[in-house]
């Protein structure tokens, strides 16, 4: 096979053995790799009904044919698995330098099943496969079992693990590569936590066939364009972080648990004070052409101390301008925080900003938390991380999510996500069809199964009214399909979703390495059957219309700021649209002709 | 006289060498000025700029400054 490795790794950690398999050409041909291999795995073999942290889930480490292939930003890994944030699929995804180490390797695929006696961790080195003690591992943080494992294991291991917070469960635990790459979303930590096992190690030191190597030449040539873009410079000049002033300028930047959409603070948190003040070098991952990393430190002296990665753009909006923390040294310290113990920002940012808002009700007290949580508060911010992270006092419910807490405590609809999961850094009342997006999402507030900024912020490649309904339902669909056949790809979404012949480049890759001919509309189709796939896996589980659903603020309480002043979002004109468009039926359920259609039976 | 804030946004602050805080700089132009000769003072391109925001509201080139005015100018973004 040109472009897989052929092989699928099974772990089954109840007995400790691991297997090896071919993988299945048909699987691969229909499904490519990523979320759309790994969905149509978990739907025929998972037992629909387990609970998301015991052992009868399944975890899978998935890449795709594209990683590491010479193809533009190809070191991409996801992980997937039942959610035990929003009991939805999830797939999270993760860049660095561990999915080129999977890939060479020689495995397409690992799929851990049952539960570990003790901890464990996986060490991969080329053929050899070994299931290893965790025990000096277990319980520290995921800088210092990167280097215990690196230590028992040989020096070039790429290692991907999980911190405390996996460990004890937190739902929105992330799985962290590299230091600071983050499988971070829908709490796949979680379930690695509650299999026992630690972390993934592997050295790859194979090469991956390729069909035409000579088409795939022309990467570099993109590649190069893309370093001279004025989009791309800023990426490797300011990181995501960037995009502070650009959702501010929008009033798009949530705030304040999206009760606002401009934060006044914002010029302290965004790409040109990180520059200022805390940048050490921008960071790539495994053939990158962009650099949008930040390696960062805090200055000597001051109030944080600490050296790691980040902030990216999200964290500046979950644990900056959501809970209103304008101090960018604040923000950083908790961005390092959540990545040595193992917890996504996002969600982390989403259930504190909830807390919050919880806390000036009245709701919540200090003496049920264990100290004031108001707005801003940095410090109070840290230390109820560390509390969910080691799952301490009150920081155990909150690591059961916003949606938990915003329910214990009375008020559900402080909770800002959908399904569960928190949202994204994008205030959907200034650009609705991101929140159409956010509501049909496989797994709730997510920014990876598409996001609508091009089209309804920068009118690329039309102009489009972000504040209307119109045609919103067409280009949430053919983003989404978009984003699952790029993330199928095992490459990054940010060239590919930024470049208006973005998909057309992607057919020409992923034939040019397959040596199996497909168009823009072929990949479009094969991402129509993956994202279906998802919904049909959601559907046996019991999702449907009444859970593509967004929070009441959103869409009954007007926007305070800018041109969306007094908008909200109609989702329910765009869900008619949109089931209509899919081919699903008024309660958002896949026809039977419309699954026939794309080959799923 | 009127007295106006500057801010350039990512990669405008770079290319039209801003100094070193995001907070941007005060300028001075005669009464009467508009977005667009606030660009011409410093140089910028207009096709550069994606978008004119002058106190957290959008604007064009053709929107005339008041004293005390904030103007940001901001390249195209992306998501992330």
């Amino acid at each position: 096979m040109n472009g897989w490795m052929g092989t699928v790794l099974r772990v089954d950690l109840t007995v400790g053995r691991v297997t090896k398999e071919p993988l299945d050409p048909l699987l691969a041909r229909n499904y490519v790799g990523g979320r759309g291999m790994a969905v149509k795995i978990l739907l025929d073999e998972l037992k629909m009904d387990c609970d998301p942290l015991g052992p009868d889930n399944m975890l899978i480490f998935i890449n795709g044919p594209l990683t590491v292939t010479g193809t533009l930003c190809s070191g991409r890994y996801m992980v997937v698995t039942k959610s035990p944030l929003t009991g939805t699929i999830c797939s999270s995804n993760s860049g660095g330098y561990f999915p080129a180490a999977f890939k060479t390797a020689g495995y397409d695929v690992i799929i851990f099943t049952g539960k570990s006696k003790k901890p464990v961790y996986l060490w991969v080195n080329d053929d050899h496969v070994e299931l290893r003690d965790a025990g000096a591992c277990w319980g520290r943080d995921t800088r210092e079992t990167c280097d215990i494992i690196r230590r028992e294991t040989h020096k070039e291991a790429c290692v991907s693990c999980i911190g405390p917070a996996g460990e004890n469960l937190v739902r929105y635990a992330a799985i962290i590569n590299d230091g600071a790459r983050a499988a971070a979303r829908s709490g796949v930590g979680a379930v690695m936590g509650a299999k026992g096992l630690k972390a993934v190690a592997i050295r790859g030191t194979g090469g991956v066939r390729v069909a035409d190597p000579e088409t795939l030449l022309k990467s570099t040539v993109i590649a190069d364009h893309i370093k001279k873009a004025d989009l791309g410079i800023a990426f490797a000049e300011f990181g995501t972080p960037l995009f502070v002033d650009v959702m501010n300028a929008n009033n798009i930047m949530p705030t304040k648990n999206f009760q606002e959409g401009f934060f006044e603070a914002g010029d302290e948190i965004n790409g040109a004070e990180i520059i200022d003040r805390t940048l050490v070098r921008s960071k790539a991952c495994y053939g990158c052409a962009l650099n949008c990393g930040r390696n960062t430190r805090l200055p000597e002296g001051g109030k944080y101390q600490g050296r790691g990665d980040g902030p990216e753009y999200e964290t500046c909006y979950s644990l900056g301008s959501n809970i209103m923390v304008g101090d960018l040294e604040a923000l950083t310290k908790m961005n390092y925080i959540c990545n040595e113990t193992g917890l996504d920002t996002m969600d982390a940012g989403s259930t504190i900003s909830a807390a919050m808002e919880l806390y000036e009700m009245g709701r919540i007290t200090a003496g049920e938390i264990g100290f004031p949580l108001v707005w801003g508060d940095a410090d109070a911010a840290i230390q109820l991380l560390y509390m969910i992270a080691s799952g301490e006092g009150f920081g155990r419910e909150a690591g059961m999510g916003g949606r938990y807490v915003a329910e214990k405590y009375g008020a559900p609809d402080v909770f800002m996500g959908s399904k569960g999961q928190g949202f994204a850094g994008y205030h959907p009342r200034g650009m609705v069809g991101q929140g159409l997006l956010y509501a049909t999402s496989p797994e709730g507030g997510n920014h990876t199964t598409g996001n609508t900024i091009q089209p309804e912020i920068n009118g690329i490649p039309e102009p489009m009214d972000p504040l209307s309904a119109e045609g919103k339902a067409e280009m949430v669909i053919r983003r989404q399909n978009e984003t699952a056949f790029i993330e199928a790809c095992g490459v990054c979404l940010f060239p590919y979703m930024l470049m208006e012949e973005g998909t057309e480049i992607i057919a020409e890759f992923y034939s040019a390495v397959t040596g199996l001919e497909h168009t823009e509309d072929d990949v479009r189709r094969i991402g129509e059957r993956i994202f279906n796939l998802e919904r049909e896996f959601n559907r046996r589980l019991g999702f449907d219309r009444k859970d593509d659903s967004l929070p009441k603020r959103l869409t009954h309480e007007p926007h305070t700021d800018g041109i969306a002043e007094g908008n909200v979002v109609p989702l329910e004109e765009m869900l008619d649209s949109y089931y209509r468009l899919r081919g699903w039926d008024s309660n958002g359920v896949p026809t039977g002709d419309t699954l026939g259609s794309l080959g799923i039976f | 006289m009127i007295r106006i804030r500057i801010i350039l946004s990512g990669l405008l602050r770079k290319h039209y060498r801003m100094p070193p805080s995001s907070k941007g700089e005060a300028v001075e132009l005669k009464s009467g000025a508009c977005a667009a000769d606030l660009l011409s003072r410093y140089g910028i391109v207009s096709d550069k700029v994606h978008m004119i925001v002058i106190n957290r509201r959008k604007a064009n080139l053709r929107t005339l400054l008041k004293d005390g005015d904030q103007v940001r100018f901001l390249p195209l973004a992306a998501g992330g």
